[in-house]
């Protein structure tokens, strides 16, 4: 037996198992005085553990423990009790409030249980898509008319001012009648863009955030 | 016959008073032999062993009846006198004359040996006092311990070492055996 195996054999001893001395234990302890120690210290202790006596408790103890135990859970219970009573005596005092309230002071005209009506969505507005459609195509019509009544105009100025034709265009004759729907057709024009911006204005307020919360954040 | 730990258990929950008795008549010896160790003092441990058993009742739910139910019962103990040394500290000394540690005088060796073995005792520290007893007094298993001071088994062995290493200094500096120049394993 070597020092290492003579120290795990001291410690399974030391681990409570019971073991019987070896002839190479004793062969390796009697020409080892390191371990020779390390035993020696170890049965002392071994000893001395197993002279210690239990400490017994006063005979009383054990009835005192049950009493106080029983006493205890008695009174637990009884809190418990107490407890549910409490709750139940203050739920009903609630119950007879509300129903009290609700027989002395009658809404008939309005029933505190009736389903109330999912509330309406607003309408939704138009999307930005359909916006920019409604827009272009606003535009398209707005050049197109303007170009038209700005060759009326164009061609009646010409014959006014009795000035050369360099476009060739076919002479018109010059009435108060064509004047004022020149002056429509402009005054149309202007409508339909002021119309247009005002979508354009609306649409980008929608999407903005409310001003408070703006504000406050 | 003798009613498991579990059976136990379950009548005291019930109530049943015959349940509560065997179960404090079980383990009131072991509960109040580690609070004489783990305090030094009999009358203290004497009121904690009652304050223990207090607790295991009212917590007696909360026990995994899947493990062994004496860890549980002794890691509430440690825990207890852990708490009263800690106001015990705080409090003024006030009855050094009920110290147990001024027993009767030895009258031989083997007398000699216990009554120093149990004044090493009280100078380990609480944890390795704790597993000292644990181990050497109440025979549990590294494993036991461990789930009642809810710690790794490696803990409990390192601190075992080093109760060991302690408690024999000391029996060396008082001369009850001669040097060790090795530690034990």
């Amino acid at each position: 037996m070597n020092c290492p195996e003579c120290r795990d054999w001291l410690q399974r001893r030391l681990d409570g198992e019971t073991l019987a001395s070896l002839p190479a234990l004793e062969a390796h302890l009697a020409s080892c005085p390191a371990c020779r120690q390390q035993h020696q210290a170890a049965q002392v202790l071994l000893d001395g553990m197993r002279g210690l006596s239990k400490p017994t408790a006063n005979p009383d103890l054990e009835r005192r423990i049950v009493t106080r135990v029983l006493a205890d859970r008695q009174a637990r219970r009884e809190r418990f009790r107490l407890r549910v009573w409490t709750t139940a005596a203050l739920a009903a005092c609630l119950m007879l409030m509300a129903l009290a309230g609700y027989l002395w002071f009658p809404n008939k005209n309005k029933d505190p249980f009736a389903i109330k009506p999912p509330d309406k969505e607003p309408p939704a507005g138009p999307s930005l898509g359909e916006s920019v459609q409604e827009a272009r195509l606003a535009l398209s019509s707005l050049t197109e008319r303007l170009a038209d009544k700005s060759k009326e105009q164009a061609l009646m100025w010409l014959s006014f001012a009795k000035l050369p034709n360099p476009m060739g265009l076919p002479e018109q004759p010059l009435d108060p009648q064509t004047l004022s729907q020149a002056g429509q057709g402009a005054s149309e024009g202007i409508q339909t863009v002021a119309h247009s911006a005002r979508r354009a204005v609306n649409y980008f307020l929608r999407e903005l955030p409310p001003l408070e919360s703006s504000v406050k954040n | 016959m003798i009613d498991s730990d579990v059976v136990l258990v379950r009548r005291s929950l019930r109530g049943d008073a015959q349940a509560i008795q065997g179960l404090v008549e079980r383990f009131q010896p072991e509960v109040f032999g580690l609070c004489v160790r783990l305090l030094h003092h009999r009358q203290d441990a004497e009121d904690v062993t009652q304050e223990v058993f207090l607790r295991i009742f009212r917590s007696l739910r909360r026990w995994d009846s899947s493990r062994p139910l004496k860890p549980w019962i002794m890691g509430i103990t440690v825990n207890r006198c852990r708490t009263w040394l800690s106001q015990r500290a705080r409090r003024p000394e006030l009855v050094d004359y009920l110290h147990d540690t001024v027993a009767s005088p030895p009258v031989d060796d083997a007398a000699e040996l216990t009554r120093e073995i149990q004044a090493a005792l009280a100078d380990l520290r609480l944890e390795y006092r704790s597993v000292f007893v644990l181990f050497h007094e109440q025979g549990l298993p590294y494993e036991n311990i461990a789930l009642a001071l809810k710690k790794p088994v490696g803990t409990i062995k390192t601190w075992l070492h080093r109760a060991r290493t302690e408690v024999l200094t000391r029996l060396q500096r008082r001369g009850m055996i001669s040097e060790v120049n090795h530690e034990l394993p």
